[in-house]
């Protein structure tokens, strides 16, 4: 039971001119085969029993793709609302990393406190806009959401980032590193974690690391997933996705490579450590500049839900917090017949993807740093699950 | 699997800020640095080490069964 989330065993060898790569995964890829037989609404009460941590978006999945099933379509301020939760999720889930795992990079505690805060602020937005209505199969309105305190929320992640992460408000650290030199000056000016591992990347040499010519996953239309989802080799393709014929990835990484910085950086060093953590930076400080002003913004707009004719199946994708997240469903009436995912962590640990191929270039030091480079590249591309490094 | 496994709370060391949770069978050392007020014999669920907040006892049982029965499908399906 404690090993159902499933684990990463990552293996290096030592080889001439580089590490010889086994990625072996135990992630339970078609659990989701348990919805079988159950109706819609059985189906979204289980899902966040099995998908705790990005709960959003995967709920968000699950109501898409049944409401594409389904022929409903929700009402646009429910879209709306929901493009945001997953936003804020991925927020929550970037933090997690920085507060918590990127200390461990300059050997430091993690700052348990700023997560715990952020963990409360997120829970109250979730609450705030009221996630359990507008996660229902055509949602009609979203006149649940409270806006006062979703703001308040927003200013107490937005705080945290502020003084544990970025040092000075988003937008001005989106404004004032636009350029690669303006990048490493912040980074050597400010006293926050994230400064300190970016500085440590560039004064140790390793922005380049973990650089590789693996191709970004292209935007795929709902017909070729649904090709690719719904036919009988779609419980291969998902536990190891390959586009056509090659490894991709899909990550804050490549959703953040048209950032002027995160490009300057790519042409530079290529998609390594320093382009790679900067992403996620990025990221995070658009995401929050972003649901700021969504939640000032435009009023709530109610509409009526629309009915079409349904196909029986369907398919949603969303921009989850560690790449693109895909749920597909077929429907015999209202009970599931076949339901599939396909998550981010299986193309970006695929034995021959990004990570494999980026470990696989590592330069051949002694065993503590070589451990310490593994950890930073595996945390900048993000597994879902725990992971164990073994050299050898 | 983006999952947290419940867990019973055994027992609490507040100077470490660290609990010993019961899980499938298995004691296990938690961080309890996300959740507030949490007791011997509450349910937490826990994720990478830390537990990430308190549920209730038939909350607790639901998930695991649910978990359970997936466990199942995947042993089924391979």
């Amino acid at each position: 039971m404690a090993d159902f989330a499933g684990r990463l065993n990552i293996r290096l060898s030592r080889a001439s001119g580089g590490f010889g790569v086994a990625i072996e995964s135990s992630r339970p890829v078609t659990a989701c085969r348990v919805f079988v037989g159950r109706t819609v609404s059985e189906t979204l009460g289980r899902l966040p029993a099995l998908f705790s941590i990005c709960t959003t978006a995967q709920a968000s999945a699950c109501v898409g793709a049944c409401e594409a099933a389904l022929g409903l379509v929700p009402c646009p301020a429910a879209t709306d609302l929901r493009r945001f939760l997953v936003d804020a999720e991925t927020l929550k889930e970037h933090l997690w990393r920085i507060l918590l795992d990127w200390p461990r990079f300059l050997g430091e505690v993690p700052q348990a406190p700023g997560m715990a805060a952020v963990m409360h602020a997120y829970s109250a937005l979730r609450k705030a806009l009221g996630a359990a209505e507008v996660l229902t199969p055509g949602a009609e309105s979203a006149l649940g959401a409270d806006r006062t305190a979703a703001g308040r929320a927003l200013d107490e992640l937005a705080r945290v980032i502020t003084e544990q992460v970025l040092g000075i408000p988003a937008p001005d650290w989106l404004a004032g590193t636009r350029e690669p030199e303006a990048f490493t000056a912040w980074s050597r000016r400010s006293s926050t974690v994230a400064a300190r591992v970016l500085r440590l990347v560039q004064e140790s040499g390793w922005v380049s690391f973990g650089a590789t010519e693996v191709q970004a996953l292209p935007d795929l239309s709902d017909e070729t997933l649904e090709d690719l989802l719904g036919g009988e080799h779609a419980g291969d393709f998902v536990a190891a996705p390959l586009w056509q014929g090659l490894p991709a990835e899909t990550s804050p990484y490549t959703r953040s490579a048209g950032h002027p910085l995160v490009a300057a950086l790519t042409a530079e060093h290529g998609g390594g450590l320093l382009a790679r953590l900067a992403g996620q930076l990025v990221e995070l400080a658009t995401a929050q500049e972003g649901l700021v002003r969504a939640i000032a913004g435009r009023a709530v707009h109610n509409g009526a839900s629309e009915r079409r004719m349904g196909r029986g199946a369907g398919l949603a994708q969303v921009a989850a917090a560690r790449g693109l997240l895909v749920h597909r469903v077929a429907l015999a009436g209202d009970r599931v017949e076949d339901y599939r995912i396909l998550a981010p962590t299986e193309w970006n640990f695929h034995p021959d993807g990004v990570v494999a191929r980026g470990l696989a270039g590592l330069p051949a030091g002694d065993e503590a740093t070589l451990r310490r480079q593994a950890a930073m590249l595996i945390t900048a591309v993000d597994p879902c699950v725990d992971y164990d490094v073994s050299i050898s | 699997m983006c999952l947290a496994i419940p867990a019973k709370v055994v027992a609490i060391d507040a100077a470490a800020d660290q609990a010993t949770v019961a899980l499938g069978g298995v004691s296990k050392q938690v961080s309890l640095a996300l959740v507030d007020d949490v007791a011997p014999g509450d349910y937490v669920l826990v994720h990478v080490g830390y537990a990430l907040n308190k549920i209730s006892p038939e909350e607790a049982e639901r998930t695991l069964e649910i978990i359970a029965e997936a466990g199942a499908a995947l042993e089924g399906s391979a």
